[in-house]
């Protein structure tokens, strides 16, 4: 005990305001203090947050470029028939497991209903031909300059691919590898 | 003997002592064990030991790479340096617990320590009693939801190669500082317990008054010192290891520990007008609680994952845990202070808003307003989430433009503050005191002006800057003057060299945040490039194989001196790639370098990246400055030494409110008076 | 003695006027040299860098795009780096990311919404703050400046006397002063806390991000491609009018659009006005003469208004431009090949009519005949019956140029076609004259096909699929040809077999 404090306390028991007033600064804040524990307690955690497609029903951002057949690609020009618009890179491994799909994808479309062009991400010329050279598949491939392609079509990861419908517009937006039946499906299910 | 066993046993020792502590600490308050302070004794002793023990179990494990402990196994590797090895407790969630279990223990034993003499004052007995509450959740942390010992079977791979753990994160492992910056940050953070615990005591006695103050107030200020070390130790670790310019970025994690910061800096200077007038009493117990109550929200937020943070460890269980504490803490403190809340109306209040009292209550408002903006901004995506579900983000734009105008108010407060007298002030003395300072700002503002500074910003920050930093020194120079070095000791004096160094800060802030440059070269060996007047010469690059990482390393000459080193490591065990930075600093700018990519083929030319910022060296330099400030302020000045060695050992618990430091400002301002203006002297006479 | 006091005073008080006002002018110039002076240029790769650190990288935890070494933030800060260096301003770049990788990659919070709250309420509490102590100290009664004065010395003195002064409660009615106005309190209080939001409302509009419905200006080109799949898909609604509108708004957009001027054209031309949609379809093929839309509905176009060689010369633009699928679909719907054929056989019966009704007979090569035209007058006669006449035609034109491939396969031809089963003979007649053109040019596509035709009508089914399989192996397979094969399905009988 020291003078201070005994100082002190006499002096509260002289004051005669009821508690009250306390009450209502203590009030408040314990229920914005419970509201924000109730908030961090149901929120979830960070790292689940979905990711869904700006382009869905849109016009498909343009894809222009050389392929690495050396022939000029450019995606308005496929306006009338399906394209699978393929984002991949020749380490992932989804990547690698989904190309015999997309082969078969696109045997089963040779007649030109459909067709499949793939983009390379963040890859070199010289992986992806021999990836090509080794797994099969013709269809236009582009890798120089592809950075803004992704970025305009969102690309968060590889492989994703993009339906884009005979009129241009995006259909579908597919994470993860695809299959030829599924491919097919969706095309289907979307022009029904 | 097996480590992980000897782990667990300590950590269930810990957890009966402080269960036991409890317990005691409640029998002695209850008055039904007259002789309880010698099993406290000895239960301290217990618990720290175990702490100890667990600590030093978990540096053994880790050194002789103890695979059977899963905690090694999974965090430990035989490649990783000693050093890294050993700072590798810290470096994710169970061992972090277990240093800072280690450091409440310490805290535990120099409270005991320090209030021996005082084991009858109940205000000890119940600050006793929170901090073997806080000793006893952590222990219990240990016991269940993040086991540092759970045990694990290494056995040998596939070929027969024994078993081997990944290492720590490879960012956790390339420099020194990663050593040096978590201790003290726990130092500092686990250091608020203490002034916490005397709160509530003081709250649950109902001896409301400044007794508990002064009794923590160094503990306070040694906590805010290691703290402040940690935070800047933090900027300049990742400054230095990320090699993109940056040190401060506003991600949660960094934020959660600038919040308990601003408000122990809030209290550092509202419990001066406390001591001295008696004023702001529920503000200041609210300072202390939130300020400890901010460390546990921390806490959640660095080990949820709720909130999406690089800093924050891999999510875990424990998150639920530690908002209960929170929101226990808080009830209990709110619910204490609703009880006691007819006890602790101040008796006064302000008179003048020009004094000394009047400028520290500008001051918390601002801190409190600085807290609440940076608060509000980490936490607003969760509440907009849960409002309607969407989900945005709240970062560096918001939180620069909301504490920029703080700062600066802060920064003018900072040279008024000090030199105003307590109660009420004239024109005169803010003329004498103010007038040189003032030049110095407007000077400071010139030189930068004439060295190439624009745009309003920096420019004012230098302004303010030089204006608090010449008030600052004044003090110093006219103590000095009379009382040579040991001036330089003492609450006020440690304060104003803490003000220095807060100075270099701003000002270094607003330069490297308004003048930096960045750009990305393609070299060819040979090749140069230009940044902001400095020559990048690109002289080949090298490969080194180590233990744990295979560095391919740029060779970059810097304006034809000395070679830098930027590069790029794998750590195959951890399958990561982490870019090694390299930072040229000089007292005027900094030019970090950090390599984009080596093109896979071709040549051997490098992808790099070149940030140029000015200033930089200032933060670090600043940080020490405020670290040296605090030990200056901790150190009794010569004068109270005095009186404390002549008053005797029952001044332990209540201090001397230091009234000699806060009259050497007064005398010193009078002096100022006498000398300056005949008028006001003659009033005085 | 006062007065020598108070002059002292006043001098003093002059003084420091005069200090505290040239430190203000240095002060206040500095600062504006600072704020208006040219600073250097911004680089562009500083704004970019600028730019990238208020952008949160789409798939890291809490790093920013300037920060982020992953591919996705290098990619952005690519794409960034271009835009800027397009002249694009920092709105329109934050807009194109945030559509693309949603709003919360956006740091700066919106000042819109919910998230302006962000921005209103700091402001509000920290005016309301200031305003509460302002209230407090305003209801003391201020105290005059001798009394400040001589109560700062009083101060002092008491400093040096008693070190641990107390402050007394002095104005007890203090408190008083403002309780006993509840309605003035209350008034003032609701004025402080409107001021404190409007305030806060003006720094969220000045720092927070535009709004969803702020248009973005500046990229017509992905404005004008929006419109148009919307006409496309107006216009396969059956939604004439609405199309014709969209087309319209383009064309305001941008009006050398080919897509939407060949498009109007063709809805025009639906609507039975073909005179209207020839200006627009010419000024289509004009912009771009490889758009193969446009030539076919050119070619219907000038059909219709019956300008046969603008048909003809815009459906073999159309041939040689490898059209796609659905075009090719489209002309053979329409019957435009059959139509252009007709014209174009008729034009070459007239000329070769011509030719051979004059009073001297010349050569054909001399008058300018083509093997073509040959064929085509030759044709034109088989199709209304008159194929011997076509034949004798040819073979006059044989004797002329006995070696030329194309009359040779035009012949085999004729004569593979007058096969029926009951007179097989010309079959066989046929095989040589298809023989010998192959055998000076072995890959005539056309010589490869009929062959194949002429050999599966004699039952001679393998030479019939070595004949098709070495006109799959050419380069190029004309499309007139693959059509052929098609419609007499001459690869299923084969494959029967």
């Amino acid at each position: 005990m020291t003078a201070g404090a005994s100082a002190s306390q006499g002096e509260i028991r002289s004051s005669s305001r009821p508690r009250s007033r306390v009450i209502w600064i203590v009030l408040p804040v314990g229920v914005v203090v419970v509201l924000l524990v109730l908030m961090m307690a149901t929120s979830d955690s960070s790292m689940d947050r979905a990711v869904d497609s700006h382009l869905l029903g849109e016009v498909a951002p343009v894809i222009a470029g050389r392929t690495t057949d050396g022939e000029w690609f450019d995606i308005d020009d496929q306006r009338g028939i399906w394209v699978i618009v393929n984002f991949f890179s020749t380490t992932c491994v989804p990547c690698v497991v989904e190309h015999p799909e997309l082969v078969a994808f696109s045997e089963a479309n040779a007649a030109g209903d459909a067709v499949v062009v793939s983009i390379a991400f963040d890859d070199s010329a010289a992986n992806v031909v021999d990836f090509f050279a080794r797994n099969g598949g013709d269809w236009p491939v582009l890798v120089t300059d592809t950075a803004g392609v992704a970025v305009r079509y969102g690309v968060t990861g590889v492989p994703e691919s993009y339906l884009v419908a005979p009129n241009g517009a995006v259909v579908a937006k597919i994470i993860g590898g695809v299959t030829a039946n599924g491919l097919q499906e969706l095309i289907t299910q979307v022009s029904a | 003997m097996n480590n992980a066993v000897l782990g667990s046993a300590a950590v269930a020792l810990g957890m009966a002592g402080s269960l036991g502590g409890i317990i005691v600490v409640a029998l002695g308050l209850s008055g039904r064990r007259p002789r309880w302070w010698g099993d406290i004794k000895l239960l301290v002793a217990v618990t720290t030991a175990a702490g100890v023990a667990a600590f030093v179990v978990m540096e053994r494990a880790l050194i002789t790479r103890d695979f059977t402990v899963a905690f090694v196994a999974e965090h430990g590797s035989t490649r990783t340096p000693a050093l890294f090895n050993f700072a590798t407790l810290w470096s994710a969630l169970e061992g972090s617990i277990i240093l800072w279990t280690l450091v409440l223990c310490g805290y535990l034993t120099a409270v005991v320590l320090k209030f021996r003499r005082r084991a009858d004052d109940p205000m000890v007995a119940w600050a006793l009693l929170a901090l073997f509450v806080v000793c006893t959740f952590f222990f219990g942390l240990m016991v269940g939801p993040a086991d540092p010992f759970r045990s694990f079977d290494p056995r040998p791979l596939a070929d027969g190669t024994p078993f081997d753990g990944p290492g720590p994160n490879p960012l956790l492992q390339n420099h020194v500082l990663m050593a040096f910056h978590p201790p003290l940050l726990y130092l500092g953070y686990v250091g608020f317990t203490v002034p916490f615990a005397f709160a509530i005591g003081a709250l649950a006695t109902g001896r409301v008054g400044e007794g508990w103050l002064l009794a923590t107030r160094r503990w306070t200020l040694m906590a805010w010192g290691l703290l402040t070390l940690g935070i800047v130790l933090g900027a300049w670790w990742s400054y230095e290891t990320l090699g993109w310019g940056g040190y401060w970025a506003w991600d949660p994690v960094e934020n959660a520990s600038l919040l308990p910061w601003l408000t122990a800096t809030a209290f550092l200077h509202s419990v001066m007008v406390q001591e001295r007038h008696g004023l702001l009493r529920v503000w200041n117990l609210s300072l202390v609680i939130s300020t400890f109550a901010l460390t546990i929200l921390g806490t959640f937020i660095t080990r949820s994952g709720v909130l999406a943070s690089v800093h924050a460890f891999v999510e875990s269980g424990i998150g639920p845990a530690i908002l209960g504490f929170f929101a226990l803490i808080v009830a209990v403190s709110l619910v204490l202070i609703a009880w006691r809340g007819d006890q602790i109306r101040s008796p006064g209040s302000i008179g003048s808003p020009l004094s000394r009292e009047g400028a520290f209550l500008a001051n918390n408002l601002l801190f409190a307003l600085f807290a609440f903006v940076v608060l509000l901004g980490t936490i607003f995506p969760l509440i907009v989430e849960a409002i309607d579900g969407r989900s945005i983000s709240v970062g560096n734009p918001y939180f620069e433009q909301m504490t920029m105008p703080i700062g600066f108010v802060l920064l003018f407060l900072m040279a008024v503050a000090p030199v105003l007298p307590w109660r009420r002030t004239s024109a005169a003395v803010l003329h004498n005191r103010l007038l040189w300072p003032a030049w110095i700002g407007v000077a400071a503002m010139v030189v930068a002006v004439t060295v190439g500074a624009r745009g309003w910003v920096p420019v004012l920050a230098v302004g303010l800057g030089g204006f608090a930093g010449g008030s600052a020194a004044r003090h110093l120079v006219l103590v000095g003057r009379r009382q040579g070095l040991r001036a330089l000791v003492g609450r006020t004096n440690g304060g104003m060299i803490v003000h220095l160094g807060v100075v270099m800060i701003a000002v270094a802030l607003a330069a490297s945040n308004s003048y930096v440059s960045q750009s990305e070269f393609v070299l060819d060996p040979g090749q140069e490039a230009e940044i902001s007047g400095h020559t990048l010469r690109y002289e080949g690059s090298y490969i080194i194989e180590h233990s744990n990482r295979l560095e391919r390393t740029a060779r970059v000459r810097i304006d034809g001196g000395a070679v830098y080193r930027p590069g790029i490591a794998v750590y195959p065990f951890a399958g990561q790639t982490i870019r090694v930075a390299s930072v040229r600093s000089t007292l005027t700018d900094d030019v970090a370098l950090s390599v984009v990519r080596f093109p896979e083929e071709g040549g051997d030319s490098v992808a790099l990246r070149a940030t140029v910022q000015p200033l930089i060296v200032w933060l670090w330099i600043g940080g020490a400055v405020m670290g040296l400030g605090t030990l200056a302020a901790v150190l009794p000045s010569r004068r109270r030494r005095r009186t404390s060695s002549a008053a005797g050992d029952h001044q332990d618990l209540v201090e001397d409110p230091d009234p000699p430091e806060d009259s050497d400002t007064t005398a010193g301002a009078g002096a100022d008076i006498g000398a300056g203006t005949p008028v006001v002297g003659g009033v005085i006479s | 003695m006062t007065k020598q006091r108070s002059g002292v005073r006043r001098r003093h008080r002059s003084h420091r006027l005069v200090a505290w006002a040239a430190a203000a002018i240095v002060g206040v110039t500095a600062l504006a040299v600072a704020a208006f002076a040219e600073a250097p240029p911004r680089t562009n790769a500083d704004r970019a860098h600028a730019l990238a650190e208020r952008l949160a990288c789409p798939v890291c935890q809490g790093q920013s795009v300037a920060e982020s070494d992953v591919v996705v933030a290098r990619n952005i800060r690519r794409e960034i780096r271009i835009w800027v260096d397009e002249g694009r301003s920092d709105d329109y770049i934050r807009a194109q990311l945030t559509a693309i990788y949603g709003d919360d990659i956006d740091y700066t919070p919106s000042a819109s919404g919910i998230s302006s709250v962000v921005w209103i309420l700091p402001v509000v509490v920290g005016v309301t703050a200031v305003a509460g102590l302002t209230s407090v100290f305003a209801g003391r009664s201020p105290p005059s400046t001798t009394q400040v004065v001589a109560s700062s010395g009083a101060l002092a003195g008491a400093g040096a006397s008693d070190p641990t002064p107390r402050l007394r409660q002095d104005t007890p009615a203090a408190d008083g002063d403002v309780t006993t106005n509840p309605w003035r309190r209350r008034l003032s209080w609701t004025m402080a806390v409107a001021v404190a939001v409007l305030l806060g409302v003006l720094v969220a509009r000045s720092a927070g991000t535009r709004g969803e419905g702020d248009t973005i200006t500046g990229d017509v080109r992905a404005s004008a491609r929006e419109l148009l799949v919307d006409a496309q898909q107006s216009f396969a609604r059956g939604d004439m009018d609405a199309a014709v509108g969209i087309y319209d708004e383009v064309l305001e957009l941008a009006p050398s659009n080919v897509e939407a001027l060949a498009y109007k054209a063709w809805l025009l031309r639906l609507s039975g006005d073909s005179s209207a949609a020839v200006t627009l379809i010419t000024d289509a093929v004009e912009i771009d003469p490889d758009y193969v839309d446009a030539r076919v509905f050119a070619a219907a176009i000038a059909l219709d208004l019956g300008d046969n060689a603008a048909a003809v010369a815009h459906l073999d633009a159309f041939d040689r431009l490898d059209p796609p699928t659905l075009m090719r679909r489209l002309v053979s719907q329409q019957g435009l090949r059959d139509a252009v054929n007709e014209v174009k056989r008729a034009d070459a019966l007239g000329r070769v009519q011509a030719v051979m009704a004059a009073q001297s007979p010349v050569s054909f090569a001399e008058s300018g005949i083509t093997p073509e035209d040959l064929l085509l007058a030759a044709e034109a006669l088989a199709v209304s019956d008159r194929l011997f006449e076509g034949l004798e035609l040819v073979q006059r034109a044989l004797v002329e140029q006995p070696d030329d491939v194309t009359l040779n396969v035009g012949y085999g031809w004729l004569l593979g076609r007058s096969v029926s089963d009951a007179t097989p003979e010309p079959a066989t007649v046929a095989l040589t004259f298809l023989d010998r053109a192959l055998e000076s040019d072995p890959d005539h596509p056309e010589g490869l096909v009929y062959r194949a035709f002429v050999r599966s009508s004699l039952d001679d089914f393998q030479g019939a699929r070595a004949d098709l399989a070495a006109f799959d192996a050419l380069a190029v397979q004309p499309h007139r040809l693959v059509d052929l094969i098609g419609s007499f399905e001459l690869r299923a009988k084969l494959e029967g077999r």
